[in-house]
């Protein structure tokens, strides 16, 4: 899973209309990032990129980049 | 497993609901956001849930499903040795409920009885203390009971447990078996696990002596349910699924060698999960959430009896249970039908 799909299976999960986020979004701003959407997160980590990501780290993450980060995708990935 | 050759089986399985429901509707209409019946029900697979009357506590729920139970066992209640009651939903902190269930259901005052405090992770530990204790000689019939009302509990939850959770009770028969009979499940190989540091992410805090004890009121409060839902995610991706796969391992068994596994009904968002991890087929993996929700010990048995009543569970197969949860705890046993 690139980055683009990682995007996509996201915006998915939390029931977002596609191309919404970017790298830059801001999680805090969206309506959509509540608890259900960690959930969706951690799903996603662990399914796709074989990462049990702490769930401490993803409340540091204060973009959809920082969230690219937990999961070990970089710009180009 | 029995040095004497005595083997434990499942012989019976029954269950009570009771009639009061909870429906996606009513609680997005208490929401009153963006939370629409549909999306409940996608994320954890429960269309409404069973609630009990005001009335109606966990012993009477145990004694429903054991009275269910008695009309299609072949056996006399007389025959009973020892009474499980797999509960966190207790009538009384004291005394212990498996006694109001015993005099509810007449059964004679020498049989042992006693409540086990365990909830999603229950029913393996009792089938496995069942099997323990008639594969020793000590006793020759079990009464497995489960039973929570635990809606109570989340009456004023946040959202999300809300949705999860409903009330129910179940029944089991485990009897003594000796070259084949009675015919029932095998309780065979079972593996164990607990760890205390999560005990703040499956809670509730306002129970108990930590509940009561430097309160400045002696009314009760609510006991209301906590649930840290990204660590119990986290436990469940992380634990779980190793335990199943070291379980499978140390039995030398692959999930091809497994007819069904029932997992605890927490949700579908995370069993589901857990299943594609492990690679189950639907063929072999049982959900039963959409009318019952999660209803914590009781949910391995209602899915089993499911599975019974839709003759997914017939001689010779071998069905594989699996509970996780508050703790954290967690629990496997392999049955084996025989017929």
């Amino acid at each position: 899973m690139n980055r683009q799909q990682f995007l996509e299976a996201l915006e998915q999960a939390i029931m977002l209309d596609k191309g919404a986020l970017t790298p830059t979004t801001v999680l805090g701003e969206l309506d959509s990032w509540d608890s259900m959407a960690v959930l969706e997160f951690q799903a996603m980590a662990d399914e796709h990129f074989d990462i049990q990501v702490e769930p401490e780290d993803i409340g540091n993450c204060k973009t959809v980049d920082d969230l690219c980060v937990l999961v070990k995708l970089g710009p180009e990935g | 497993m029995s040095s004497s050759g005595v083997r434990a089986a499942l012989t019976g399985i029954a269950s009570y609901l009771p009639e009061g429901r909870l429906t996606n509707e009513q609680l997005t209409a208490e929401f009153a956001d963006d939370w629409t019946p549909e999306k409940i029900k996608t994320k954890t697979g429960i269309d409404s849930r069973h609630v009990a009357r005001s009335d109606e506590f966990t012993s009477d729920l145990a004694v429903q499903a054991a009275e269910n139970l008695f009309a299609r066992w072949g056996g006399r209640r007389e025959e009973i040795d020892l009474v499980l009651l797999l509960t966190v939903s207790p009538d009384y902190i004291l005394p212990f409920t498996a006694g109001a269930v015993q005099a509810a259901l007449e059964l004679p005052t020498s049989v042992g009885a006693m409540d086990i405090t365990l909830a999603c992770s229950g029913y393996p530990y009792g089938l496995s203390l069942a099997a323990g204790m008639i594969e020793s000689g000590r006793v020759r019939r079990v009464l497995l009971l489960t039973g929570d009302r635990f809606t109570t509990y989340t009456k004023q939850a946040e959202r999300g447990s809300k949705t999860l959770f409903g009330d129910a009770a179940t029944a089991s028969m485990l009897e003594a078996t000796e070259n084949g009979t009675p015919a029932g499940g095998i309780v065979r190989a079972t593996r164990y696990g607990t760890d205390g540091r999560g005990e703040q992410n499956l809670i509730i805090p306002t129970s108990a002596m930590k509940g009561f004890v430097g309160k400045e009121t002696t009314q009760a409060e609510q006991p209301t349910f906590q649930m840290n839902g990204p660590e119990v995610f986290d436990f469940a991706i992380k634990v779980i699924a190793k335990h199943v796969k070291d379980f499978l391992a140390a039995e030398e068994l692959k999930v091809d060698d497994v007819d069904l596994f029932i997992f605890h009904q927490a949700n579908l968002f995370m069993i589901s999960h857990l299943q594609r991890r492990l690679r189950i087929p639907d063929e072999r993996f049982v959900v039963h959430l959409s009318e019952v929700g999660n209803t914590a010990a009781s949910s391995i048995p209602l899915a089993l009896e499911s599975a019974v009543v839709a003759e997914r569970v017939k001689p010779g197969s071998r069905v594989v249970l699996v509970g996780f949860g508050t703790g954290y705890s967690w629990s496997s046993v392999v049955l084996e039908y025989t017929g």
